[in-house]
């Protein structure tokens, strides 16, 4: 169908724009942390505005194994990854528990308790003055990380390449149908026999490694993690990527997420605020129009019969 | 001895403008079951507003009050219907985005009309300056600001138990259906309910201006509070949110006074602590899931 | 076939030369990349830059040693805490645009950030105002145009000693810079003979400063030393300060919270609030009337030199005498900097050296908030002259 069209233009923009490859990088690191939104709430239905905090401890992981001497990528990214899902398992049986505004409020409260501990313990995270100079072995002892942003792009685009499949594969199994039928209708699910609550708790899991995943990819192409990486704004960033973009279906993200740093980074050539007007709008518009985002639109204009929202 | 004091002036005067604020979506939630996480934004508009009168208008602080209260109010019942009033019903996911897109839209209009900065705020004179209360001063602003929301939050509470309106309200809290199947017109209910609670909050960001102050992103900065108290108090509980108000505010006072390296953090464990513990909130709420 | 007139040929020859030589002059320009907060909450910071740098070329033209300057501006969104934005710009302004030289980058992590760039670019950035001491210690191509933070903190408690203050407290807000001037202060003060009786992190989301007041009436110093974010935070403070008397009982200094810009944003409780910085709008020496003078032309008569007018200002300067020194030359960034170590000029805020450790030799100015003239302004009491910077980076 269309999908590998995305994947061709991302692999084009390599070539067409070799001169903006960081922000390129920024975009896919994004795309992939609104990925992981897609996995815990367009799946599973889990209305959580912590995922923040499985990218930053990802970023600083990543970072702490740099500076450790471990200055492999690929590994280190991987192991950062796992922190996070580490840390996922250990919260989500208590968090899961709850739905509605209480999950929402308790997901928040970690987020702001984890920022502010990174805050403090300023010998671990650097605090406000973040982690810089961070260390890294040429990939694949071979790419060395260019000034132009090269390596980063390329290496960032074939990481969520593999986690894009490997989402897919899991959503498309019988627990990735349970989960949306938990998401439908807890209640039933259990009914016929389905331990809902470790289901969730699997789906955070998976949520987290991905969004670790790109906390320690964010860290390796920029070689520096600061706080921002824990903070309100970044998991809003998430949440609000995904929804432009349209949730579930795993390209909500990929979509939303160069629209909103786009719109974000040339509306700021006019007027420093229209962006957020652009983006509530847009909001606005989304959410009334059906919580397919762009996608649901792409896909009303193809299918050219009027979809039940 | 005077740190009680100064823990138990402080955190209920605080206590009390949260409570103003946070009463309307306390009510919104317990009645339209919406989470409107734009509800700053009402307060947020209402402090501007009221400053702005006075500043640049040169109105008395009590009419620009009042003015801005009532300018709140009609653009909470406007939103309601066009854009709200879309949300009954709706999937949560649907509502939080929403309504952070509003949020998102306030922000931009805030800082377009009145600048970046934080509003400079001039008290009058009758407000200004403190009073020796005999043990410690405390100033005069904030004890009228307590003698305020002490007033309406009656007010408040003998129309919410007492009256028939109040009434049909409860009844329309407790099952929406029976309610609607006995001929209590839902509908204009809720718009009145969110007027009401759009101008409350107006209420409390105006005169709470001194003690939050108005930036334009008050909505964001103090919803994360608000709803603290919002889940703490239990959906359309309203007697409960005097109480929780003037315990966040005493806990987050005392918090910031005693281990002011952690202030910040107690709120949030309590919070999470209480929402595992007793999700329907600190009082059984009387909602119907 | 026609003889082609030797004149002719010759006049074709000469004009070509001439045209050769412009257009070589007219291809040599040099990039500088400017990196700033031009949006957001910190938006005056930006406005202070550009400021800064349009008053410079006012005054001095867009040529210097044979080149053309040319500037760049680039939006650092300071706002949302994402200082990897300001080293993506300084990526791009390395790679894409080709500037020679960067500037700006207002807050820390943001310069810590863009260290690699610079270092793997070999291009000289100088920090307009931020003032983290260990900042210079992360690249060799970094210089300081505004203070060290730990500098004020330390004249702050030597003066107060002067003063005869004896009981300390550190009131500042909790975050890297906040911490430095926190153990600056106490350790000046304890060694010249006083002793602190407390000290307290502000959390940097604070917005109700009462309980802080409190704690601070209570402990009953006679000196305070604050640093608080300027803007909401430090109004807010100071209000609260106000508001449990304190602001009449103890000397409180300070460093950039009520910086003329900002005192709009205050009502009279400011007034005998002290601060120890590096510059002085109120100066009265040539360069800062003249800076004064083309500041109010070009933007106005509210325009008026803040610390970011005047890191940008004479960061121009220093940029300038950069190029200069690399007169005739392709730019080399490591031998621009050597060029400028030891450079001694006569800037608006009084005459300033630069360190071999790439800080600043210059004064600090004690200033005390008065009601003058019907406004409040920052008038200077006091002035510690050629001021040498700590050592080496923490």
């Amino acid at each position: 169908m269309l999908e590998p069209v995305w994947w061709i233009l991302a692999v084009l923009v390599y070539f067409i724009f070799p001169k903006h490859l960081a922000i390129a990088s920024s975009i896919l690191i994004m795309a992939m942390f609104a990925m992981s939104f897609d996995v815990v709430l367009g799946f599973a239905g889990i209305l959580t505005l912590g995922n923040a905090v499985f990218f930053g401890v990802g970023a600083y992981a990543a970072a702490w194994i740099a500076i450790g001497g471990w200055h492999e990528a690929i590994t280190g990214a991987f192991a950062a990854g796992v922190g996070s899902a580490l840390l996922a398992g250990a919260l989500g049986p208590f968090v899961l528990r709850l739905t509605g505004l209480p999950l929402i409020m308790v997901t928040l409260g970690i987020g702001v308790i984890f920022y502010e501990a990174a805050n403090k313990t300023a010998w671990l995270t650097g605090g406000d003055d973040g982690l810089s100079n961070i260390p890294l072995a040429p990939l694949l002892g071979w790419f060395r990380w260019s000034l132009s942003g090269g390596t980063a792009y390329l290496y960032a685009l074939c990481w969520l390449g593999v986690l894009f499949l490997l989402s897919r594969r899991i959503m498309a199994s019988p627990f990735g149908v349970a989960l949306q039928g938990i998401r439908e209708n807890a209640d039933r699910m259990r009914l016929i026999g389905t331990p809902v609550l470790r289901y969730l708790v699997v789906s955070y899991v998976i949520s987290a490694f991905i969004a670790g995943a790109a906390g320690a990819l964010w860290t390796q192409t920029n070689a520096f993690v600061g706080l921002g990486v824990f903070s309100l704004d970044t998991a809003l960033d998430g949440l609000v990527m995904l929804a432009l973009g349209g949730i579930g279906g795993l390209y909500g993200g990929l979509i939303g997420a160069p629209v909103y740093m786009l719109v974000k980074h040339f509306s700021q050539e006019w007027n420093p605020y229209y962006w957020m007007f652009l983006i509530g709008g847009l909001l606005i518009v989304v959410v009334r129009v059906g919580r397919g985002g762009i996608m649901g639109i792409f896909r009303r204009l193809l299918s050219r019969r009027p979809v039940a929202s | 001895m005077s740190v009680v004091a100064f823990i138990l002036l402080y955190g209920v005067s605080y206590g009390l403008v949260l409570c103003l604020i946070s009463v309307g979506l306390v009510v919104t939630m317990g009645l339209m079951r919406v989470i409107n996480l734009a509800h700053g934004a009402f307060a947020a508009i209402g402090g501007y507003i009221a400053i702005g009168l006075m500043t640049h208008v040169g109105l008395p602080f009590a009419a620009a009050v009042v003015a801005a209260v009532a300018f709140v109010a009609v653009l909470s019942l406007a939103s309601e219907k066009v854009l709200f009033v879309h949300l009954y019903g709706a999937p949560e996911l649907d509502q939080v985005l929403m309504t952070i897109g509003v949020n998102f839209v306030v922000v931009a209009a805030l800082t377009l009309c009145f600048g970046p900065d934080v509003y400079p705020i001039r008290l009058p004179p009758w407000l200004s300056g403190s009073v020796d209360l005999g043990f410690r001063t405390f100033e005069v602003y904030r004890i009228v600001t307590m003698a305020v929301c002490l007033v309406v939050i009656g007010l408040l509470w003998v129309a919410f138990d007492r009256t028939n309106l109040g009434a049909r309200l409860r009844a329309a809290v407790d099952n929406r259906g029976m309610a609607q199947a006995t001929g209590i017109n839902v509908p204009r209910l809720f718009s009145l309910t969110f007027a009401t609670g759009g101008g409350l909050a107006a209420l409390g960001g105006a005169i709470g201006a001194p003690m939050l102050p108005l930036e334009p992103t008050y909505p964001f900065k103090y919803l994360v509070l608000v709803l603290v108290v919002v889940a703490l108090s239990g959906f359309g509980n309203v007697r409960a949110v005097v109480g929780v108000s003037i315990f966040v505010g005493i806990v987050d006072t005392a918090g910031r006074f005693f281990l002011p390296d952690l202030g910040a953090f107690i709120i949030y464990v309590l919070l999470i602590v209480l929402m595992i513990w007793r999700r329907q909130g600190l009082f059984a709420a009387r909602v119907a899931t | 076939m026609k003889k082609i007139p030797g004149r002719f040929v010759a006049a074709m020859a000469l004009s070509v030369l001439a045209a050769s030589f412009q257009l070589a002059r007219a291809e040599e320009t040099v990039k500088i990349g400017i990196v700033g907060p031009f949006s957001g909450p910190f938006a005056t910071t930006g406005t202070g830059f550009r400021q800064g740098l349009e008053a410079y070329i006012a005054q001095h033209g867009t040529e210097i040693g044979g080149r053309k300057v040319q500037l760049i501006y680039r939006d650092s969104e300071t706002g949302s805490s994402d200082p990897s934005v300001a080293k993506r710009l300084a990526q791009e302004l390395v790679v894409s645009d080709n500037v020679a030289l960067l500037g700006g980058f207002m807050l820390t992590p943001e310069a810590a950030a863009a260290a690699p760039v610079a270092n793997e670019a070999k291009t000289p950035l100088l920090l307009f105002n931020a003032a983290t001491p260990a900042l210079l210690g992360m690249s060799p191509y970094y210089i300081r145009m505004g203070q060290n933070i730990a500098q004020p903190a330390e004249l702050g408690a030597t003066w107060a000693r002067q003063l005869g203050k004896s009981r300390g407290y550190t009131a500042t807000a909790d975050y890297a810079p906040g911490h430095i001037v926190e153990e600056a202060f106490a350790a000046k003060f304890t060694a010249e003979g006083g002793k602190m009786v407390g000290k307290d992190r502000i959390p940097l989301k604070t917005v109700d400063f009462a309980p802080f007041a409190e704690r601070i009436a209570n402990a009953n110093p006679d000196v305070l030393e604050v640093f608080i974010t300027p803007g909401a935070p430090a109004v807010g403070f100071i209000k609260a300060l106000a508001a449990r008397g304190l602001t009449k009982k103890i000397l409180i200094i300070g460093q950039g919270e009520a910086e003329d810009n900002d005192l709009h944003l205050y009502d009279d409780s400011v007034i005998g609030f002290h601060s120890i910085i590096y510059l002085s709008a109120a100066l009265d020496n040539p360069e800062n009337n003249a800076l004064k003078t083309v500041l109010h032309q070009k933007f106005g008569p509210g325009a008026s030199p803040s610390a970011f007018t005047i890191g940008a200002y004479d960061g121009l300067h220093i940029m300038y005498k950069m190029i200069e020194s690399q007169a005739g030359k392709p730019f080399d960034g490591a031998a621009a900097i050597k060029a400028v170590i030891g450079y001694s000029w006569k800037s608006p805020r009084g005459p300033v050296t630069i360190a071999p450790n790439r800080e600043l030799v210059q004064n600090f100015y004690v200033r005390e908030v008065e009601r003058k003239d019907g406004k409040l302004q920052n008038v200077v009491i006091k002035t510690f002259e050629q001021v040498q910077p700590p050592a080496s980076a923490k």
